[in-house]
């Protein structure tokens, strides 16, 4: 019976061999057990034995040629045995173990119970959405199983309009978008975030309009017109440099009195609403005042307002005067600590001493924010408007 | 520059030490007239001698523990345990005796031994020689494990292991024992503790020990083509870890993937993943996942063995479910 | 044959059958049927058979790393033996053992062992319960010379001779741990003098006498039985492979091929064929016979691992926790 050589595996490590040398020549006698050849590996060299006892009848795989493992490299016959033909190729029953039924770790998620508010985000996803004051409820999750992940926070745009009123025939339904956004977003974190509180106080205007009119006469030839409104920004703003406490601004746990008096002036526009600022507002002369604030207000409609002349702002005042409006609770403009209503001049008879008079009187209306200011402070310094307002004289004084 | 395999690379590491430094003496099963069974003391019985190549009885708590006396004593030893899982043969001696002598006795005593331990599957060897057990030394104070995964970091990493002055266990991944690279012809060491990124990447980090490294190196070449850029880090010491390195790849890339051989209760995955989520919470864009050998002892047949070990397909698959 | 038709023949056969098994090995190792790693008991057969021959089908033996003789001795099926070191799903672990983890609790036999000294408590222990059951049992401990080495072979030697267990202690003495000489890792000849310091009867026997560890077994194990504890029996063989089949030139590397061809000469086999011839008239024919039946065992063996089905995949997951049993 021809017995096969094959190439052996030495070990657990080896795939391939090479035949260093053959000890025997073809045709010559072996015994089983004898070294038959040489194999090298890239650990050993090592002797192969022969498999059987006989006759080397057939060396397949020459010295020096690297062969796999198990590869037939050789044929020992019985002595007198002629060498077949064929060599019957291995008829291995090759027995693939069945598809892999196999579970790899199951990566289930705990299933929290059902809870509308519960919302599948990343961590790093719910920390962008926090940055950028996004609502995670609006957001469409793209990751595994739905699950909100950073690109989806940074890919949201922000729905144009949330659920939408019914409308009907004859409605007008108009998204909120633009300035009117920022409005309404501004005003309602300023209403929501600030406890307000507003004092009205009835102010005898008539000194005030002599002073306008006796200026107007001096300027007249210079060909610059002071307003009612300029008086009155020029004594807010003195009154302002005296009472640090309302030209503030609060942020967050921080309250920061401004050395600067920025007074914002609300000016209305067809669809909403800017405050350019007039910096230094007291420092300024009466008649800067007035072109300045001639000029902001020409921008302001024109919409060619520039963002450094809405920024910075300390104290707001807003005119309703000229609507008819007597009195009203302004909103204060966020991050200012208060802002200042003016209503309409209107004559009244008005009790002096023991005699009624008739008087050009308006209405100011001062709203604070009572996280940082207290009712008597904020008094205070409408009393002092007051003053100034009746008495502009007094502004010396300051 | 010269290419060589990872046992090589060992090789010449003792060979350097021990010519640099005569304290430094190598001892374990079969390691001098047979060259270890892997072949990583080859020569040395040759070269040093049998009182500084010592063959010891098969006596692992006896080998540790002489370790241990040698170093305390003023030597360098280098022992030999076959397989990591005999290391449980010898855990007294690591664990209770040479971990704790410094700390124990007023930080007086400094224990500089290595222990050399392959480790790992590929070989059809079973449950009692194939297990990757680092997570059991990684849990010890006042030990070090290191784990190179190429024949640079074996050479560099098992000098800076002999020249330290504590107990290193020094994990070798048998499969990787015949891979090639480069390694310079200079002296020099890489620094324990310090991790290496093995491949630059933005979307994942892919972190590995052993012979991992190259499957997950794989995975992430297979991921490109599917536009997923990976990182790969290996730690190179799990313990202690270099944290700083792993923290801000997890920075980058938002997710973490942590291929291991070793099974997944317990495993060095759940360390890794634990802390990477306490430091990094609010950069994960994605849960950590481990990609971790089964909870099953190493059967012997290959395909089975093959089946409880992560695969480059399965570190394929599993990543793109991140996405 | 059984032991008690015909002791002789049952050791011819038994002996010749783990021979031509192991020669199979060697054959099916080489051609890459076999995965992992094999550590063959060629020339060492006749401890594995002297020693099983004293045994009873309940009694229990613990093995080693070269655990297919003991395997074979203690009445093995050689089909599923063959089909586990195939890594086959008709093998005795279903293909997660192999060749360093068999075990057939049925007939007694707790157990190859990958650890050196591993299975030197686990004997104890068997002989433990079998006292406390008092079920008459005996456990034979195989293991190797280096693995007196360990801690476990003393502390439980100690156990043992402290609570007189019924244990007998075999030392298969081949000479080498791995590569490592016995010279080369112990001071002393004999390890059976290890007894003196546990208080309990070591013997030294020559292990290729298949007649001589009979007897020495025998004696031990009849003590054992009647409660005066266990014995050292320590057999001094040989191992005419390497340590594995991947250890080049057979150990070339740390022995003389000359000594192996010494060893050859005291073939445990060959010595028993003498004796059967002188003593008991047996002729070459019954030789030639026997051993082409023993062959055709070998073949069909091989045959039916070979044709046998791989594990399914799932396999691997299972046995973690006890099942209540595959068979």
């Amino acid at each position: 019976m021809a017995t096969e050589v094959v190439m052996p595996k030495l070990g657990l490590t080896m795939t391939e061999g090479t035949i260093n040398k053959w000890l025997k020549q073809v045709g010559e006698e072996v015994k089983k057990g004898e070294p038959l050849l040489e194999v090298s590996t890239d650990k050993v060299v090592t002797e192969v034995e022969a498999p059987a006892p006989g006759v080397l009848a057939k060396i397949i795989v020459p010295e020096g040629e690297t062969v796999e493992v198990a590869k037939v490299i050789g044929i020992i016959t019985a002595l007198g045995e002629e060498l077949p033909d064929i060599l019957a190729p291995e008829t291995e029953t090759k027995s693939e173990p069945k598809a892999p039924k196999i579970q790899e770790f199951e990566r289930t998620m705990i299933q929290a119970p059902p809870a509308k508010e519960r919302i599948k985000a990343s961590p790093k996803a719910k920390k962008l959405a926090r940055e950028k004051g996004l609502d995670l409820s609006q957001i469409k999750g793209t990751g595994p199983g739905g699950r909100i992940v950073a690109r989806d926070v940074e890919n949201f745009t922000p729905p144009a309009t949330g659920p939408l009123p019914p409308v009907t025939a004859g409605d007008e339904s108009v998204e909120l978008q633009g300035m009117r956004k920022v409005i309404a977003e501004r005003m309602s974190k300023s209403f929501s975030e600030k406890p307000h509180v507003t004092l009205n106080s009835r102010v005898d205007v008539s000194a005030l309009q002599k002073l306008r009119n006796k200026i107007n006469e001096h300027l007249e030839s210079k060909g610059i017109k002071v307003t009612f409104n300029d008086l009155l920004l020029k004594v807010t703003a003195a009154a302002l440099a005296h009472h640090r406490d309302l030209n503030a601004i609060v942020e967050g746990n921080r309250l920061v009195k401004r050395g600067a008096v920025n007074l914002g002036l609300a000016v209305a526009l067809d669809d909403g609403l800017v405050v350019p600022v007039i910096k230094n507002a007291d420092r300024l002369p009466l008649a800067d005042i007035a072109s300045l604030t001639k000029e902001l207000i020409e921008k302001a409609r024109a919409g060619r307002l520039k963002p450094d002349e809405l920024q910075g702002g300390t104290f707001t005042l807003t005119n309703l005067g000229m609507y008819g409006i007597e009195n009203f609770t302004p909103i204060i403009n966020p991050p200012e600590v208060a802002i200042l209503g003016v209503g309409q001049i209107l004559k009244v008879p008005v009790v002096e001493g023991e005699e009624i008079a008739i008087k050009p009187m308006m209405y100011l209306s001062l709203s604070f924010d009572h996280r940082v200011i207290d009712g008597a402070q904020a008094a205070v310094f409408l009393k002092t408007l007051k003053e100034l307002i009746e008495e502009p004289r007094l502004i010396w004084l300051l | 520059m010269a290419q060589m395999k990872l046992v090589e690379a060992l090789n010449s590491a003792l060979r350097e030490e021990m010519e640099r430094d005569e304290r430094v003496f190598v001892l374990g099963e079969d390691v001098g007239l047979y060259g270890g069974i892997f072949g990583v003391t080859q020569g040395l019985y040759k070269q040093f001698g049998p009182e500084r190549v010592i063959d010891t009885p098969i006596s692992e708590a006896a080998i540790a523990g002489a370790a241990v006396g040698a170093a305390v004593t003023g030597m360098r030893p280098v022992a030999e345990i076959m397989f990591i899982d005999f290391i449980t043969i010898a855990m007294d001696q690591l664990v209770n005796q040479a971990a704790k002598m410094c700390y124990m006795f007023g930080g007086n005593v400094s224990v500089p031994m290595v222990i050399r331990v392959p480790a790992g599957t590929g070989r059809s060897a079973a449950a009692q020689h194939s297990q990757s057990l680092e997570a059991w030394l990684m849990h010890i104070p006042g030990l070090k494990v290191v784990c190179p995964s190429t024949p640079y970091d074996a050479k560099g990493l098992l000098k800076s292991a002999i020249r330290d002055d504590n107990p290193v266990v020094f994990i070798e991944n048998k499969i990787t024992y015949n891979l090639s690279g480069e390694v310079p012809d200079e002296d020099y060491t890489i620094p324990i503790g310090k991790a290496d990124i093995k491949r630059e990447g933005q979307d994942v980090t892919l972190l590995a020990t052993g012979n991992m490294v190259h499957y997950s190196l794989k995975a992430a070449d297979e991921l490109q083509q599917e536009g997923i850029s990976c990182e790969v880090i290996d730690p190179r010491t799990l313990r202690p870890i270099d944290y700083e390195t792993i923290i801000n790849s997890v920075v980058k890339t938002s997710r973490l993937a942590i291929v291991q051989e070793a099974c997944r209760t317990a495993g060095p995955g759940c360390e890794f993943a634990a802390t990477v989520q306490e430091r990094a919470f609010d950069y994960l864009d994605a849960p950590i996942i481990q990609i971790a050998g089964m909870d099953v002892p190493i059967p012997f047949n290959p395909k089975l063995e093959k089946t409880v070990v992560p695969s480059v397909e399965q570190i394929v698959r599993e990543v793109k479910a991140l996405f | 044959m059984s032991k008690k038709e015909n002791l002789n023949q049952w050791f011819y056969e038994t002996m010749l059958k783990i021979r031509l098994f192991e020669e199979k090995i060697i054959d099916v190792y080489a051609r890459g049927l076999m995965p992992g790693l094999a550590h063959l008991y060629i020339g060492e057969e006749a401890v594995a058979t002297g020693a099983c021959a004293t045994l009873e089908p309940s009694d229990y033996i613990t093995s080693t790393h070269r655990g297919h003789g003991h395997c074979i001795a203690k009445g093995g099926d050689l089909n599923k033996m063959m089909a586990e070191l195939f890594g086959k799903k008709t093998g005795y672990c279903r293909g997660k053992g192999g060749s360093m983890h068999i075990a057939d609790t049925s007939i007694g036999i707790l157990g190859a062992n990958g650890v050196v000294g591993g299975g030197i408590p686990i004997a104890t222990g068997a002989a433990l319960s079998s006292k406390l059951r008092k079920s008459n049992q005996v456990t034979i401990c195989f293991f190797g010379d280096a693995a007196s080495n360990q801690g476990s072979f003393h502390e439980s030697i100690n156990f043992a001779s402290v609570h007189k267990l019924p244990v007998i202690y075999v030392v298969e003495n081949n000479q080498f741990g791995i590569s490592v000489h016995q010279s080369r890792h112990q001071n002393i000849q004999d390890i059976a003098d290890r007894a003196v310091a546990y208080g309990i009867e070591g013997k030294v026997i020559d292990g290729n006498d298949v007649l001589a560890v009979k007897d020495a077994v025998g004696q031990a194990v009849a003590k054992a039985r009647s409660g005066e504890g266990p014995s050292i029996i320590e057999c001094k063989t040989y191992r005419w492979r390497g340590h594995h089949e991947g250890d080049p030139n057979q150990g070339a590397r740390y022995r003389d091929p000359k000594e192996i061809d010494d060893w050859k000469k005291k073939c445990p086999i060959a010595r028993f064929e003498k004796y059967l011839k002188s003593e008991h008239g047996y002729t070459d024919e019954t030789f030639k016979a026997t051993r082409a039946k023993i062959q055709q065992l070998i073949e069909d063996a091989v045959e039916f691992a070979r044709s046998s089905p791989e594990p399914d995949l799932e396999v691997a997951l299972q046995d973690v926790y006890y099942e209540g049993g595959r068979n």
